[in-house]
């Protein structure tokens, strides 16, 4: 019987043991603040609506022409992809883009493909799946890059 | 049994990292209260207030006989029959970027003799003077280091190809 319970217990401890290594495992390749100086996973916290918020965090295309694109992680539990647009320093809006769930989306200022060089600003809103009162606080999340040289 | 056992362990291990994996890829991305969330934005009525707020007393001085306009800048004005709420830093950002540009535009002045006067911006244009002004969000130094490489590879002076790039905020030519 004390066998039994023996034998029981081995493979619960190695469980536990593996259960532990692999969460921390998980957590050290899923953090998501790592990146690369032309690529992160950004995410924000909005009303789900038709409100465009306008983020703080600038960042810079310092080629002629870049390369960028978009992929989204996740919309939050809204249902819809999340809407984003690029607003550089002289307050033009020059890319309103979005993507389906972790595909590719290549942006474009509208010119030639690619975006031109300068600072840029993101904006968001969820005009799908919310009316304009909102559906609530949601956290969207995905992959951009940016200040990759067009070639 | 051992092997069933064995088995489960390496089923879990595959389950939990898949978990786990998920679960990181939101770990920056906690969901805040909704109070918490509203508290980090300000509405479009509050920007001119909050614009006021951050230049009335501005820790470093703008060049002589300019000054911050009275409200906010052409940046925060967006398209009729929009609705917008903009990060509250976003307003430090977008101040401290007009006394940037403010004190490129002497830079360029001087060199290119459209000013008579011979001024020292070497405190001015310093890259941890930027830096240090409230809510930059700029890595100031990498973000130099870009515009240096965009300057050499189009063949233009450093300011110059700074100011046309990114001061649209302060000249407001382009903006809409």
């Amino acid at each position: 019987m004390s066998a039994n319970i023996a034998s029981s217990r081995r493979p619960l401890r190695r469980w536990i043991t593996a259960y532990v290594a692999a969460a921390l495992f998980g957590l050290l390749i899923g953090i998501p603040s790592v990146a690369t100086a032309d690529q992160a996973l950004i995410s924000g916290s909005q009303n789900a609506s038709t409100t465009w918020y306008a983020y703080s965090t600038p960042r810079t295309n310092t080629y002629g022409n870049n390369f960028m694109a978009w992929r989204m992680h996740s919309d939050g539990g809204t249902g819809a992809p999340v809407e984003l647009q690029l607003r550089n320093a002289a307050n033009v809006a020059f890319a309103t883009f979005s993507s389906a769930y972790m595909t590719w989306a290549d942006i474009s200022d509208g010119g030639a493909p690619g975006v031109r060089a300068g600072t840029f600003y993101m904006n968001a809103r969820f005009p799908g799946q919310c009316g304009g009162s909102g559906c609530g606080w949601v956290t969207f999340s995905g992959d951009l890059q940016w200040n990759v040289k067009y070639i | 049994m051992k092997k069933r056992n064995t088995a489960l362990a390496g089923l879990g291990v595959v389950a939990t990292t898949a978990l786990a994996v998920f679960a990181g890829s939101f770990a920056s991305a906690a969901v805040p209260s909704a109070e918490e969330a509203a508290a980090g934005f300000l509405t479009e009525e509050e920007v001119d207030g909050a614009w006021r707020d951050i230049t009335a007393n501005y820790p470093e001085a703008l060049p002589a006989g300019i000054e911050f306009p009275s409200s906010a800048p052409a940046f925060f004005q967006r398209p009729a029959g929009e609705k917008w709420m903009f990060e509250t830093e976003l307003i430090g950002e977008i101040a401290a970027r007009y006394w940037r540009c403010a004190w490129l535009d002497q830079d360029i002045a001087a060199v290119s003799g459209r000013s008579s006067e011979s001024v020292d911006l070497t405190d001015e244009l310093a890259t941890s003077t930027w830096q240090d002004l409230p809510d930059v969000q700029l890595d100031v130094y990498e973000y130099s280091e870009g515009i240096s490489d965009y300057a050499a590879a189009e063949g233009l002076d450093e300011s110059v190809a700074e100011f046309d790039l990114d001061c649209g905020i302060y000249t407001e030519e382009g903006a809409k």
